[in-house]
């Protein structure tokens, strides 16, 4: 299929997904009038389905689809930086960092309730760890500095993720608070959270842009690319630096969320090839897709209860990629 | 004239030479061949005139011009390096893989302006693998790989071609296909540095022969003032003999 067909025919799954989360809920609308309840209404202000959809339902919605995008989008990038079909979102410990930052926020309460605060604390632990990866992978001369990069963002993931488990085992209180919010979800959504992650995913996926024609030639490796000419330190801070904030803004908001950002890119590459420049906007709009029919899975499948969304990525996307995993072997040995 | 000049240089890793102040003059639009056994540092030599490694001691000058005082992306639009390993993970079409090639050419984000999507055609036409344009570089044999490679470096259109060992582990078609597109590359006009394990393809295709041992140079020269027997036994460590046939050079190990 030619790629701008591609692109349009999904983003257009992507708008029917999103209509139809609108419409499922405790109140079911009915998708057709839908429209009409968002406009038409504008004098009759305390309309309760105009206040539920705009109040609760868009902001959740459209945060899913936004979030989708952040992890389909960094996890292309980190993928192709590391040039690794293994990488995700959270392979150098932006999300260990966000789980430390939120646990703090939570256990010692100097944010407690306030869902901006907790975020703003994950957001800084994402970057702070990530940083700190930087630090060490930086003073190691003996590994080329990709692998330093992975080596030591396993080292301080471990880590920090044993630091989270200390302080829950102390804390046990807060377990279940904090437990829900690393599975991810999508229930404390407001505008805020929508109009940061908006923000950030745009400048994000436009850098990312400027630099996916390098990194098309960074895959062959370090010295490949720099005999051609390319900056490779520079490409490469540019591309983490840019993928973390990216992963720590959809994390900070929505916890995290498992797999999306690993297998979009993946699916993304089955159809278009692995482009870069064309590759971060189809891995994007993947991305999207996969955590909006996932959430409205989640808010559905056991009704009126609600899974966090992480359960339903991993449950559905782990099988998925494992028969990726399978079918390419098959392919390989042919 | 010489297209690269290399003066008292010296190259290798964190202050371990491997290469050792050495002088050498690449003739332009020729092709030269850096002979030498494993470890004699022919990769060494070939990473520090492509600036991958950073000279220790010494100088390398292309066209009378520090190659340090050329800005990178201008530098890789003059000389191009095909390198003997390079890793394959994602899998690129080969026009594609070769359409990189423009790179230095390119603005920071540009989409492959006409004019370079015009010689990437050509140079695939050129190289023979038109044929193969659509087809991912993971699925070609390593012959088409090798002429994907040097395909890649030629759409840069560079002044000077390095080259390490591009024939290494190729059957004889590849090999003298592959050496015979180094000989119409230099008669296009453009230097080609290239280094070989093969010293019958040296003998038969080079218009000048750098004979490297121990990081120094050991011999240089035509190749039939280079490829003698007293030079190669030496450096070798092995006795070679070596014959005329048809007016060609050939080399064959000597019968102990």
């Amino acid at each position: 299929m030619k790629y701008p067909i591609l692109i349009f025919f999904v983003a257009v799954l992507l708008i029917l997904a999103m209509w139809l989360s609108m419409s499922v809920g405790s109140v079911n609308l009915d998708p057709g009038n839908l429209i009409r309840s968002l406009i038409s209404s504008s004098h009759q202000k305390d309309d309760p389905v105009r206040t539920i959809l705009i109040r609760l339902r868009l902001p959740r919605v459209v945060l899913s689809a936004l979030a989708g995008c952040a992890l389909g989008l960094s996890g292309a990038a980190f993928q192709g930086i590391f040039r690794n079909p293994l990488a995700d979102p959270y392979i150098i410990g932006a999300s260990s960092g966000a789980s430390l930052g939120a646990t703090i926020a939570t256990v010692y309460g100097f944010s407690l309730g306030a869902s901006a605060s907790l975020s703003a604390a994950a957001f800084t632990g994402s970057i702070l760890t990530v940083a700190l990866v930087f630090v060490f992978a930086r003073g190691n001369e003996h590994n080329p500095p990709v692998v330093s990069l992975l080596l030591a963002g396993i080292a301080v993931s471990s880590f920090i993720s044993s630091l989270v488990t200390f302080i829950l085992f102390l804390h046990s209180e807060d377990l279940y608070t904090v437990f829900f919010w690393l599975l991810g979800s999508f229930t404390s959504s407001d505008y805020s959270d929508v109009m940061v992650l908006f923000i950030t995913t745009l400048f994000g996926f436009g850098f990312l842009l400027l630099l996916s024609y390098s990194l098309d030639l960074l895959s062959f490796g370090d010295e490949s690319a720099a005999s051609s000419g390319v900056p490779v330190g520079l490409v490469r801070t540019m591309t983490i630096i840019t993928a973390t904030v990216i992963t720590a803004s959809a994390v900070s908001v929505c916890g995290v969320i498992a797999f999306a950002g690993l297998i979009a890119p993946h699916i993304s590459r089955l159809f278009i090839g692995p482009r870069h420049s064309r590759l971060f906007l189809l891995s994007s709009l993947v991305g999207g897709l996969l955590l909006v029919a996932s959430d409205i899975i989640a808010r559905t499948l056991l009704y009126p209860r609600e899974l966090p969304v992480g359960i339903i990525t991993s449950l559905l996307g782990a099988p998925f990629f494992l028969y990726l995993l399978y079918a390419r072997n098959g392919a390989e040995q042919r | 004239m010489s297209a690269l000049t290399l003066e008292n240089f010296s190259c290798g890793y964190s202050s371990t030479p491997v290469v050792t102040h050495i002088d050498m003059c690449i003739p332009s639009s020729r092709l030269t061949v850096l002979l030498g056994p494993n470890g004699s540092g022919k990769t060494s030599l070939l990473r520090g005139i492509t600036r991958i490694l950073k000279p220790l001691s010494g100088t390398v000058e292309l066209d009378n011009q520090n190659i340090y005082n050329i800005p990178l992306k201008q530098f890789s639009r003059r000389l191009a390096r095909v390198s003997q390993s390079i890793e394959v993970n994602w899998p690129y079409t080969v026009h594609d893989f070769v359409a990189m090639g423009r790179y230095p050419h390119r603005r920071f984000f540009s989409k492959l302006d006409s004019h370079s999507a015009e010689i990437v055609d050509a140079t695939l036409k050129e190289t023979g693998l038109s044929a193969f344009a659509h087809r991912s570089i993971t699925r070609i044999s390593g012959g088409e790989f090798q002429r994907a490679k040097i395909a890649r470096a030629l759409a840069g259109e560079p002044e000077v071609l390095v080259l390490d060992e591009p024939i290494a582990h190729l059957d004889l078609h590849y090999q003298v296909s592959i050496m015979n597109e180094l000989q119409r590359i230099c008669k296009s006009g453009k230097t080609v540095f290239v280094s070989l394990h093969d010293l019958n393809f040296a003998a038969r295709y080079a218009d000048y022969v750098y004979l490297l041992s121990e990081g120094q140079i050991a011999a240089h020269g035509t190749p039939d003032q280079v490829i003698a027997p007293d030079t190669l036994s030496a450096v070798f460590k092995t006795p070679i003999s070596v014959h005329t046939l048809e007016g060609h050079i050939f080399t064959m190990p000597a019968n102990p």
